[in-house]
């Protein structure tokens, strides 16, 4: 058995080692690359050309995924369905409480400069999500689920979660009655703004708004879903 | 210049995954995997693709390990 795992393992790495050479010495950017590169602080009217394929040139393959996200999330909720939630307020001891304290503010401006300046440096609707769902964990594990819940309870996230789903069909709905296209962005008559600004570029920036709700209320779910319940929390 | 810095990085990584797989405590392994996907997200800032690197290290970093530390916190007792 060992002696089969070192053989495979060794076939891996003389293919990867191969492919090692090949990867440094790529300068090239392709046909469709340079179109990217050229084409999307005019067409779509913003800086960061990543943002600019996720939500406007490809935004159909991020719904795809979105909804993959969407259906997790559903099929968690659905298998550990509770009317009871988890909300004790026991959390840790002094030390967690006072470093949270401090870094809550700073994670939770972190996530939202990352959502809401999407389409104009690194970042995105994804990745802020993630880091306010990262916040709702820590708040849970720190000071105890009731105080995580106290703040915005499981039913108001999954309210949130499907709202801004809906959102984004809305948007690609939009665009198809204005343009003939689910997602058309500046064709579909939403204004550009000026370059560079915080509100410009059409769609995006609400986009990103809208995914980085449900991504952050969407993975907070699952893991307050997946906690054991010790408390009643009292369904709104 | 960043050939030998990334050259470095990769060891690093290496020499980093070896001590996860060997490593006996599970919260010394936990802590050892953010280290790993926060050295990943330096790597990926060298070959400039920044929006992988902030998702790196804000899942890896961030997110997993949080999800992983409350795991083995609440699995302690029953094991």
């Amino acid at each position: 058995m060992n002696w089969v795992i070192v053989c495979s393992l060794s076939m891996l790495g003389w293919v990867l080692f191969d492919a090692i050479g090949e990867f440094s010495t790529r300068e090239m950017v392709g046909e469709l690359g340079s179109y990217y590169l050229n084409a999307a602080p005019t067409e779509v009217g913003v800086p960061n050309v990543v943002s600019a394929i996720l939500f406007d040139y490809r935004m159909f393959d991020t719904l795809g995924e979105t909804s993959v996200v969407f259906a997790a999330v559903a099929g968690i909720v659905l298998l550990f369905h509770r009317r009871v939630f988890e909300s004790t307020w026991v959390g840790l001891a002094f030390l967690p409480r006072w470093g949270l304290g401090i870094l809550a503010p700073l994670l939770f401006t972190y996530g939202t400069y990352l959502v809401l300046h999407g389409h104009l440096s690194p970042g995105g609707g994804f990745q802020g999500g993630v880091v306010w769902a990262t916040l709702s964990i820590l708040m849970a594990a720190v000071y105890g689920a009731g105080f995580e819940a106290a703040w915005l309870s499981p039913p108001r996230k999954t309210a949130i979660e499907c709202a801004a789903a809906l959102g984004m069909l809305l948007i690609a709905g939009v665009g198809i009655v204005q343009a003939g296209f689910a997602f058309t962005n500046l064709e579909a008559g939403f204004p550009v703004g000026e370059y560079g600004r915080l509100f410009s570029g059409g769609t995006l920036p609400v986009l990103n708004l809208l995914s980085g709700l449900k991504v952050g209320a969407g993975l907070s779910l699952i893991f307050l879903s997946m906690i054991k319940k010790d408390v009643e929390w009292i369904d709104t | 210049m960043t050939d030998y810095v990334l050259i470095a990085l990769g060891l690093l990584l290496l020499t980093i995954s070896i001590l996860i797989v060997r490593c006996r405590n599970l919260l010394s392994a936990v802590i050892l995997m953010s280290v790993f996907s926060v050295t990943a997200a330096v790597c990926f800032v060298l070959v400039s693709a920044l929006d992988v690197a902030i998702t790196e290290a804000v899942v890896g970093g961030g997110f997993v390990t949080a999800l992983y530390l409350v795991a083995i916190s609440k699995t302690r007792d029953a094991a």
